[in-house]
């Protein structure tokens, strides 16, 4: 699975560590990233561009730790996250299973194994979601404005993490036509990105991921 | 024969405690005039004087004294009065108030140190019951009495209680013991010169020999009382003294002499019928006169000596003297006479036997009542101490379940108190446990979070390097920093924070290396042979970099990119060693090569090795294996 395409962000509040991160994501092929110092920093970039996952540090120096943060997230965002911390201890890790990560990678951390997470985590987050593609027909008893087939094909190719070049090849389209359907997708579900469109689909649908 | 009538005609002289007080003088109201303290005093003397006369009115005077005494404060004077208040009651005939005032008053002499006169309410006490025939308990009052008189030496007192110590012991018939009584009372007597008192103890000795029959001593003492009685001027007690001296001389065979004595004792007594010496006198006359045959006198005086005797009281005398008159009579010839007397008498015996028999039936019932009595109270006293007994066993058992109900108690308290104080100790260490357990925490994240500043600084700087060599460094480097914090991830986990566990530490090792040079896992195929053992930090940290170094190595020199290879670790635990194997199926070391090339990594090993007291041995077979011996290592 390829993760390049995702939008990260990393919260980690040691600049040395959190330079090395970028560099590593970098190095993994991802584009897309974000980095926050503090859990404030944090949550209003994650409100601003909501990413597709997260990078929390437990350990986040003054203000909020990772864990609260983490809390927030579940509560208003439903993007999947994953820790990366130095904490290993049970009382840790019983506070960090309630917030039900997508992942765990301990410090210091190994590139491999950090890649190894986040595929992981996007696999099952989004395997989660297409485990309810089933009834994607019946977000349309719920939506104000009904879907086309094709928009639902769409949905369908967002839900399997698709990029817009993978959509294309799949539905026999071009990559004009799928941003032009992708468009009067967004506007239909209110959304203004694919991570928003998941959460559009989460919440209509009801229930977590 | 004779002993026994002259027992019952014959009453000792009896000194009452009244002696103790001089005549009667002529008043008997108190001055008017005089003032509080001569009053008292006219009480004080007057009363026991009429209370011979007059009990009533010495009753009423004493009260009359007391009010005055105690209005006074005089509270010595208020109990004189109250003693002479019981005898004067005592006199009246109420020997009970009689004795209850006595021993109320007896203890207040005692508190004011009058031992004396607390004697002398026993004394009185023992004439009170004297007088109403309880003759033990005026024993026993006599006897304390004796006692506090001996101890303060009063002689007089004394004397007098002796006295009537003595006629109680005749009464019952203990005349030995009364006998030395009454001689005790001589000696004091003589010391304190008391004529009638020793007139009177002579004459009572006197009495008492002949009870015993023992005449002649009962003649010298009556001879004795006759010498002081005549010169005291008694003419009544020198004749009865005679009348008991012709007993003594008949018995002795003496009659001349005891006629002689009887006729003067006749002389007074013929004036007095009433007398009991009267009749007594006639019946020894008449008694001469049987032993001489001259029956005719004898029977003249046997005549007269009845004609005063109305029964009642004296059948016995009355009976004694038909048997003599018979016996008269019979001398005379008048059988006729004779046998009237007999039968008079018989019928006089018979009545007294129906007496005895009465009295003895009535003391026969009176002693089955005593032992009924007894025996109820036996039977009482039984009940009760079963009672008692009962009472204590409860009590035991009570006293037991107490103990017992106390002791869990006890128990219960103190294994409380034991139980909050070890929960307190629990609570204090679990505080410092927690307080230890978050510092160690706190420790192993700084550990680790500077590891992972190391290993990103390392990392970042590699970014910067375009010499190959530099970069290689700076990634080993990385590497040996990722070899060490993998150890910390396990170490702080659980509660074995201390222990490593060697599979799970040189396997995730292995793993890490392999994933940092990006080896991919069908490239090489791996074995491992790791004992479950459970290591001591200071062991597993310089084990893991060697490892991390021969590993390393090996996948640097020992397969080319293309091959696919085959490496071996393993770690076994032998008799005094570990062995620790990394094997490879490259193309073989040359150790001297390794030692020889700049190489970090084996000068790394040999530091290492010195630490764990370990040897190094290299063999080439089918692919290079490096052997470690470590002979200082600590297992958990």
């Amino acid at each position: 699975m390829n993760i390049a395409h995702l939008h990260i962000l990393v919260v980690e509040d040691e600049p040395v560590v959190r330079e090395d991160l970028l560099w590593n994501l970098k190095d993994l092929g991802c584009r897309r990233l974000s980095a926050a110092a503090n859990a404030e920093a944090a949550l209003h970039i994650i409100d601003r561009e909501l990413p597709d996952l997260a990078l929390i540090d437990i350990h986040l120096g003054e203000g909020q730790n990772g864990i609260q943060l983490a809390r927030q997230i579940n509560r208003a965002y439903r993007i999947p996250f994953i820790y990366l911390t130095a904490f290993s201890d049970d009382q840790t890790l019983s506070a960090v299973k309630e917030t039900m990560p997508a992942g765990f990678v301990l410090k210091p951390f190994d590139i491999n194994r950090l890649r190894a997470a986040l595929q992981i985590a996007y696999h099952n987050y989004y395997a989660a979601i297409r485990h309810r593609l089933g009834r994607l027909e019946d977000i349309n008893e719920r939506l104000p404005e009904t879907l086309t087939a094709r928009e639902m094909d769409l949905l369908r190719q967002i839900c399997e993490g698709a990029s817009n070049k993978q959509m294309a090849e799949q539905l026999f389209l071009s990559v004009n036509t799928i941003k032009t359907h992708l468009k009067n997708l967004y506007l239909k579900l209110d959304a203004n990105n694919r991570a928003e469109v998941i959460l559009k689909v989460q919440k209509v649908l009801g229930g977590g991921y | 024969m004779f002993t026994s009538y002259r027992k019952i005609i014959t009453s000792l002289v009896f000194l009452h405690t009244s002696l103790l007080f001089s005549t009667l003088s002529g008043q008997t109201t108190a001055p008017a005039s005089a003032g509080d303290t001569s009053r008292l005093q006219f009480y004080l003397d007057s009363v026991p004087k009429i209370n011979q006369t007059d009990p009533k009115r010495g009753i009423a005077l004493a009260e009359e004294g007391i009010r005055l005494a105690e209005a006074r404060g005089d509270g010595h004077t208020a109990s004189r009065l109250q003693l002479y208040k019981a005898v004067g009651l005592d006199i009246a005939g109420e020997s009970q108030s009689a004795i209850d005032l006595l021993q109320t008053t007896k203890p207040v002499f005692l508190e004011l140190g009058d031992t004396t006169r607390a004697a002398d309410c026993d004394v009185n006490t023992g004439i009170a019951y004297y007088y109403r025939g309880e003759l033990d308990q005026a024993l026993s009052f006599y006897l304390q009495a004796y006692e506090a008189y001996h101890r303060i030496g009063n002689a007089y007192g004394l004397s007098r209680l002796l006295n009537n110590i003595g006629i109680i012991y005749r009464i019952q018939d203990k005349y030995p013991e009364a006998v030395e009584i009454y001689e005790e009372a001589l000696n004091i007597k003589r010391t304190e010169k008391d004529s009638i008192g020793l007139a009177a103890t002579f004459q009572n000795l006197g009495l008492l020999y002949s009870y015993q029959e023992k005449d002649e001593q009962s003649l010298h003492h009556l001879e004795e009382a006759v010498k002081v009685y005549q010169q005291l001027d008694e003419p009544r007690e020198v004749a009865s003294c005679y009348t008991s001296i012709g007993d003594a001389l008949i018995n002795l065979g003496r009659l001349p002499e005891a006629e002689e004595r009887l006729s003067t004792a006749w002389d007074y007594f013929r004036n007095f019928p009433e007398d009991e010496y009267y009749s007594y006198t006639l019946q020894l006359l008449g008694e001469i006169a049987l032993q001489k045959s001259d029956f005719a006198r004898a029977h003249d005086y046997f005549e007269q000596g009845r004609s005063g005797i109305d029964g009642g009281e004296k059948k016995e005398l009355l009976r004694l003297f038909l048997e003599k008159s018979a016996e008269a009579n019979y001398g005379l010839g008048n059988y006729r006479q004779a046998y009237d007397d007999l039968k008079a008498a018989a019928a006089w015996q018979d009545s007294l036997t129906q007496e005895k028999r009465l009295e003895l039936e009535k003391e026969m019932e009176a002693r089955f009542e005593v032992a009924q009595r007894e025996k109820d109270l036996e039977i009482s006293q039984l009940a009760l101490a079963k009672q008692q007994q009962e009472r204590r066993y409860m009590l035991i058992l009570l006293g037991i379940a107490v103990l017992v109900i106390g002791g869990v108690l006890y128990f219960l308290y103190t294994k409380n108190k034991t139980n909050r104080l070890l929960e307190k100790k629990n609570a204090i260490i679990e505080e410092a446990l927690g307080e230890k357990e978050l510092l160690l925490r706190e420790i192993h994240h700084r550990v680790k979070n500077n590891l992972q500043f190391i290993a990103s600084l390392l990392s970042l700087q590699s970014r910067h390097v375009t010499d190959d060599r530099a970069l290689s460094v700076l990634q080993q480097s990385r590497s040996r920093v990722q070899s060490m914090s993998l150890l910390h991830q396990d170490l702080y986990k659980g509660e074995n924070e201390v222990a490593v566990e060697a599979q799970t530490y040189l396997s995730r090792l292995i793993e890490t290396i392999f994933s940092t040079q990006n080896i991919r896992e069908d490239r090489i195929e791996l074995k491992q042979e790791i004992a479950p053992l459970r290591l001591d930090v200071d062991t597993a940290i310089p084990l893991g970099l060697i490892l991390n170094e021969l590993v390393c190595n090996a996948l640097k020199h020992a397969f080319s990119a293309t091959k696919t290879g085959k490496l071996s670790v393993r770690l076994v635990p032998q008799e005094e060693h570990l062995l620790v194997e990394v094997a490879d199926n490259g193309p073989g070391i040359a150790e001297e090569e390794w030692q020889n090339t700049d190489s970090f990594g084996y000068k790394l090993i040999q530091l290492l090795m010195e630490k764990l007291q370990a040897s190094l041995n290299i063999y080439n077979k089918n692919g290079a294996t490096v052997q470690l011996i470590i002979r200082q290592y600590q297992l958990l």
